[in-house]
This record gives C-alpha cells, sequence and structure tokens, in this order.
C-alpha cells in the first residue's frame, strides 16, 4: 500500500515542481542547489526535489520563458553557478497557478467534507 | 573551500557518467555538465561545513553520490526536457527538405552513374552508344554480343549504384548524422522520441517507403502525418521507428532568454 501512495505522491510533487520552484524564485534569484536545498527546508522536508526533477525542470522553465539564467562567480575554489530570474510571464504564470491550485485545494476539501466529513 | 583532489575525480567522473547518456549539442552538454559539477560540489560543501570543515574530502562527496540518483535516470530526463524543448517540424519545412533532397540525390545518382561507367568504357567501346539509342546491328553479331553482356554488366552496375546511393544518401547520412543535405539547409534534425540520437537501424525503419520508392506508399505515409499524428508531427513510418522530426535550432516555447 505504502508503495502505492509513494508512487502516487511522486506524480503528485513532480506536478508541482513548478509551482514550488517559480515561488521561490519570486523571492529572489537562486542557484539550483540553494533552490533544492531552500524547499527541503522551508516545507519541512515534506517537499524534496532531485537533480533529475529539479535541473530539467528549469531547462524547460527557461525555454518556456518563465525564468532566465545568468552564471556568477561565487568566490575562491568554488566553481561558477547558474542562477535562475523569474521573468515577467514566469510571474504571470506563478499567480495563475496559485490562484487554480487555492480553488483545486478548496474543492478536494469540499469533496472530503460532504462525503464523510473528514474535514 | 577547498576540495581533495581525489574528492574532485569522484565528482566528476559522475558528472561525466551522467552526461554520457546526455546526447544533446556540445554548447548545451557543456552548460549541463558546468551546472552538475556546480551542484555536486555545493551539496557536498554544505556536509563538509556541517561536519566543521573547510575542506571537501573522498566521504563528502561518496556520501552525496549515494544520495544522488541513478545517472541513467537523471540523463533520462534532461532528454525529455529536451525534446520537449524543441519545435517539431511541420509538413511544409519537411517537404522543402524533401524535394531537395530528392533533386541533391538525383545529382549525385548521376555523378554515381559517371564513376561507375567512365572507368568501364575502353572495355566496351561504343556499348553506351548501341545500348543507349538500341541501334543494334543484327549483321555484326560480334559487336552484339559485345553490347549484350555490355548492357547485362552496366545494368547491373547501374542498379546497384543507384540503390548504393539512395541507402548512402537517405539511411547512412541520417543514422549517421540524423540530418539529410535538404533537412540540414532547412534545420531540421532527426532524434528519436525520447531525444536521443537515431540509429542506423531507426533510419532504415523511418525511410522504408523512400527505399521502397512507391510514391503512393510515401503519400499515405504523409498523410498520416497530417490526418492522424498531426500533434506529434510524425510520419506512419516515424511512428513505427519511433522518431520524430525537429528544428533544431527553434525552441517550442517561443522567447528563449540566455544571460550571461
Amino acid at each position: 500500500m505504502q508503495e502505492d501512495i509513494d508512487k502516487w505522491l511522486k506524480e503528485l510533487k513532480k506536478g508541482s515542481t513548478k509551482l514550488s520552484i517559480l515561488s521561490l524564485l519570486h523571492s529572489g534569484d537562486k542557484y539550483g542547489y540553494e533552490l533544492i536545498h531552500e524547499l527541503e527546508v522551508r516545507s519541512g522536508g515534506v517537499i524534496t526535489i532531485k537533480e533529475s526533477n529539479a535541473y530539467p525542470a528549469l531547462h524547460t522553465m527557461e525555454s518556456d520563458g518563465l525564468v532566465e539564467s545568468y552564471w556568477k562567480e561565487s568566490g575562491e575554489g568554488i566553481p561558477p553557478r547558474k542562477y535562475y530570474r523569474i521573468t515577467s510571464k514566469g510571474r504571470e504564470f506563478l499567480s495563475g497557478m496559485i490562484r487554480e491550485w487555492k480553488r483545486y485545494v478548496k474543492a478536494i476539501d469540499d469533496i472530503w467534507g460532504v462525503t464523510d466529513g473528514n474535514k | 573551500m577547498e576540495i581533495s583532489k581525489e574528492a574532485r575525480t569522484r565528482l566528476d567522473n559522475r558528472v561525466s557518467r551522467i552526461v554520457s547518456d546526455i546526447d544533446v549539442y556540445e554548447s548545451d552538454k557543456q552548460e549541463i555538465i558546468r551546472e552538475l559539477t556546480s551542484h555536486f560540489y555545493d551539496s557536498s560543501m554544505t556536509r563538509a561545513q556541517t561536519r566543521g570543515s573547510s575542506c571537501i574530502e573522498k566521504e563528502d562527496v561518496d556520501a552525496i553520490l549515494a544520495e544522488s540518483e541513478d545517472p541513467a535516470a537523471i540523463a533520462a530526463e534532461y532528454m525529455k526536457s529536451f525534446v520537449n524543448s524543441l519545435d517539431r517540424a511541420g509538413v511544409v519545412s519537411r517537404t522543402i527538405a524533401f524535394v531537395v533532397d530528392l533533386l541533391t540525390m538525383l545529382i549525385a545518382v548521376f555523378a554515381v552513374l559517371l564513376l561507375l561507367t567512365l572507368p568501364l568504357l575502353p572495355f566496351f567501346p561504343g556499348s553506351i552508344v548501341i545500348n543507349t539509342t538500341g541501334n543494334h546491328d543484327s549483321t555484326m553479331s560480334a559487336v552484339s554480343f559485345t553490347s549484350a553482356l555490355s548492357s547485362a554488366i552496366f545494368t547491373i552496375l547501374w542498379s546497384m549504384g543507384i540503390l548504393a546511393t539512395i541507402v548512402i544518401y537517405f539511411v547512412v547520412l541520417e543514422g549517421r548524422f540524423g540530418f539529410t543535405p535538404g533537412k540540414w539547409l532547412l534545420g531540421l534534425r532527426v532524434l528519436k522520441d525520447d531525444g536521443t540520437r537515431i540509429n542506423y537501424v531507426d533510419s532504415l525503419l523511418r525511410n522504408l517507403p523512400k527505399l521502397l520508392g512507391s510514391s503512393s506508399l510515401l503519400a499515405l505515409d504523409a498523410l498520416l502525418m497530417v490526418i492522424l499524428f498531426r500533434k506529434d508531427q510524425q510520419r506512419g513510418f516515424d511512428k513505427i521507428a519511433r522518431t520524430i522530426v525537429v528544428h533544431k535550432d527553434k525552441k517550442s516555447g517561443g522567447a528563449h532568454p540566455h544571460i550571461g
């Protein structure tokens, strides 16, 4: 059973990767590892994204014009980091996603409330 | 923050393993290498800092890599995002590329036939004239025999030459480079539907209608693309070979900002 739940959860997390990343970038430019780390810390370990999810997603979002990137030196001995910045199209997309997310969560809440009072 | 030589080697090896499965243009590949290197460096650095060290050791990198995913899985996700970001080539650009290819191939066929014929001409004097015009002189049996023999030899040679040119032009070139001269001119590239490069078998499969030389099969195959597989812009034989044709420099999202 747990295996099935994990599988479902994986898909759910995958579906919310864009929302999570854009939400973090809304507060300032960030590099890949910083995004992954901050997401884990701020969500209390509930939302964790792996390399295979984060970087290709960032690449796609850059192609879609939601974010843009630039390289920045980070200090002696540390390899340069690729920073991501949310674009105006990304901001617009983010507010649309948040609106729909809230609507969806409310709808699910309503379903639970109606069927078995599990609210 | 320092990094030990051994730690750095392990880190670089892992990045190399991941990108060895990522089949994209060199500039994109270099960008991925730099970003993944930075990622693994930053994760290892955090671990070193947690244990109060100012130097990344082998154990830090090993611990990070043990938690990391399978290199092939990371590469596969990169390829998926890469292929989704490219614009599929439509029926117009692909038809233009095909017409260019047909014209180029006709020239290539002509050149090959010349190359096959010219060196043999001294052995069969006058045979080409007799064969092409059909002016056989029945009173000259020796010439007739020579002409029949040369006709057979040239027919076999020419058929083989034509077939080899078509196979090399469409199957070998595309299988090796992912494009024919026509596609190159139009900026098109053939890929597997998961974004990886095609091989010779894929190329052979998707080009079967051209090799069979049946115009009705070619038309039906293209018609399937317009009617049935419009979303993925695949011909019938693209579907069978699981191949797609993309604009190699056109991103489907429109704007592609690249700073720095």
